[in-house]
């Protein structure tokens, strides 16, 4: 559906964006995983059409995308990082606006959407009200307005409380049927229950794409777990890579990725965030381009 | 309607909302009014609207139309370009023009639509302004009110600068360099220049030598 072939982004000061990159994804929902500044956003906005890139070449089934990105614009939706709205606008008039500018012009369309996103109760109500999970989920709504066949969404959570990212997630998660949809995200509990597969991201270079349990099995034997008194816990945080620790009554629970070494530490099974650690800290990060 | 006139008409439509409810517009229309009210003093204070060799014009419709259409040609032309010049910029911060980008409209039409959405709002700002100037008329109970002599005038005065402004805010925001602080400085000296020169050829009765302006030798006479 979607070919990456070597893109790479250059700016004008001379640093990479992105660096070399490739892909080729079928429907589903891809999360695009790596640390800010990982060169994420600089490859949405290239498979978005808002930019070009300096070398390689994009095709949206069969039809490059730099010599003729109204192709895919007709049948992409797209939702960028720090997305703005109109305050003044209501949310009607918001999605009225962007359907028209998509070419949609059945207002029964507009009306199905704002249901879909669970803002229709709302919709007459001024934008500059609207909380920013209420804003995201419009954000989404203007993106499938012309029911997209690629689904772009840059860092869709980020700003968002706990409650707003489930209900976000869920909305991301039923809309994935049928089409591609390419989710954004340094946040890896995000992704981990929708993602059929996981590109991470470093430096502007791909590392790998993989299923999550493909990424999960590369971690095993890489992932361990220990009881730590306080005092050490704030010295082991400057040299482990810990995924996690919880206080308890014995002492600091703590999870981390790397050699176990001297801790008397057990394994542990990973899970999505150590394997994303595990990749971003191995020296040798595994070039697995498996599928 | 095709597909671009739709962009083109929603584009206009939401560019003629957003500023009709920023609670700015209201004030800077009240102000407006307000100045009217100073431009057009009432008879009893001794100043006039008109005078010529003494004698002060009449508050009819003729006048009253034709001076405060005057002052909204001079208002539209400098502070019109502030009013108007963030339609592309707002598009920037809020990041929908990144959006805008991503669909299938074409840049012509994008600039069109913020084109046609100044003119629109200027249009309608001054259709304002015209009422409240009949308004005036009232007021000052010299004549009767001719609303076609008011429109009239309007006519004759404003389209010019509605059209120039709106398209030099938008060729401003356009140009990267001339979006923003430096534009607007810019536009200043640029609106003061054309009008000192318009000033400047009244004042000499016709017979000023546009092109002695730009002779830095002073050569042509």
């Amino acid at each position: 559906m979607l070919i990456i072939d070597a893109v790479s982004k250059r700016f004008r000061a001379g640093n990479y964006g992105v660096r070399d990159v490739s892909l080729d994804l079928k429907s589903g929902v891809i999360g695009l995983l790596g640390p800010n500044g990982a060169g994420k956003t600089t490859l949405m906005q290239m498979l978005a059409t808002v930019t070009r890139p300096t070398s390689g070449h994009i095709a949206f089934q069969g039809v490059d995308i730099a010599a003729r990105p109204n192709e895919l614009r007709r049948r992409l939706g797209y939702l960028p990082q720090d997305f703005g709205v109109y305050d003044n606008l209501t949310a009607l008039e918001f999605l009225d606006y962007f359907a028209a500018l998509k070419g949609v012009h059945s207002k029964k369309r507009v009306l199905e959407m704002l249901e879909t996103v669970n803002l229709h109760t709302v919709k007459d109500r001024a934008l500059g009200g609207f909380s920013g999970g209420m804003k995201q989920r419009l954000g989404i709504a203007q993106a499938l307005i012309n029911d997209p066949a690629l689904v772009i969404v840059d860092e869709p959570t980020a700003g968002l409380d706990p409650e707003e990212r489930v209900r976000f997630r869920n909305v991301l998660s039923e809309i994935g049927f049928g089409k591609l949809v390419i989710l954004s995200t340094h946040i890896v509990s995000d992704i981990e229950s929708i993602a059929t597969e996981i590109a991470v991201m470093k430096e502007g270079a791909l590392l790998t794409i993989a299923a999550p349990e493909v990424l999960l099995r590369g971690a095993e034997g890489h992932v361990w777990e220990s009881v730590v008194p306080s005092e050490e816990f704030e010295r082991l945080r400057a040299t482990l890579k810990i995924s996690s620790a919880v206080r308890k009554p014995d002492g600091v629970h703590i999870r981390f990725v790397g050699p176990a070494g001297a801790l008397g530490a057990n394994a542990a099974e990973p899970e999505l965030e150590d394997a994303f650690l595990h990749l971003m800290n191995a020296e040798d990060a595994p070039s697995v381009h498996a599928r | 309607m095709s597909d671009s006139l739709r962009r083109i008409a929603a584009i206009v439509r939401a560019d003629f909302l957003l500023r009709f409810r920023r609670p700015s517009t209201l004030v800077v229309f009240l102000l407006l009014s307000a100045f009217a009210y100073l431009w057009i003093p009432a008879p009893s204070t001794g100043r006039a609207l008109i005078q010529i060799d003494g004698h002060r014009a009449i508050y009819n419709s003729g006048a009253i139309g034709l001076g405060t259409a005057s002052l909204g040609m001079m208002f539209v032309g400098l502070f019109g370009y502030y009013v108007i010049s963030n339609a592309i910029r707002r598009d920037i911060i809020s990041r929908c023009g990144v959006i805008a980008a991503s669909t299938p409209m074409r840049s012509g039409e994008y600039l069109l639509g913020k084109f046609c959405g100044n003119l629109a709002f200027l249009a309608t700002f001054l259709n304002g302004f015209m009422l409240s100037s009949m308004a005036m008329l009232i007021v000052r109970g010299e004549a009767q009110i001719e609303p076609l002599v008011f429109v009239e005038q309007y006519l004759l005065l404003t389209p010019a600068a509605i059209i120039f402004v709106s398209a030099v805010a938008v060729l401003f925001e356009s140009i990267p360099f001339l979006s923003g602080k430096v534009g607007d400085v810019f536009y200043f000296f640029f609106w003061m220049t054309f009008l000192g020169l318009a000033v400047g050829d009244q004042v000499s009765g016709g017979r000023m030598n546009w092109a002695r302006c730009f002779d830095s030798a002073d050569s042509v006479s």
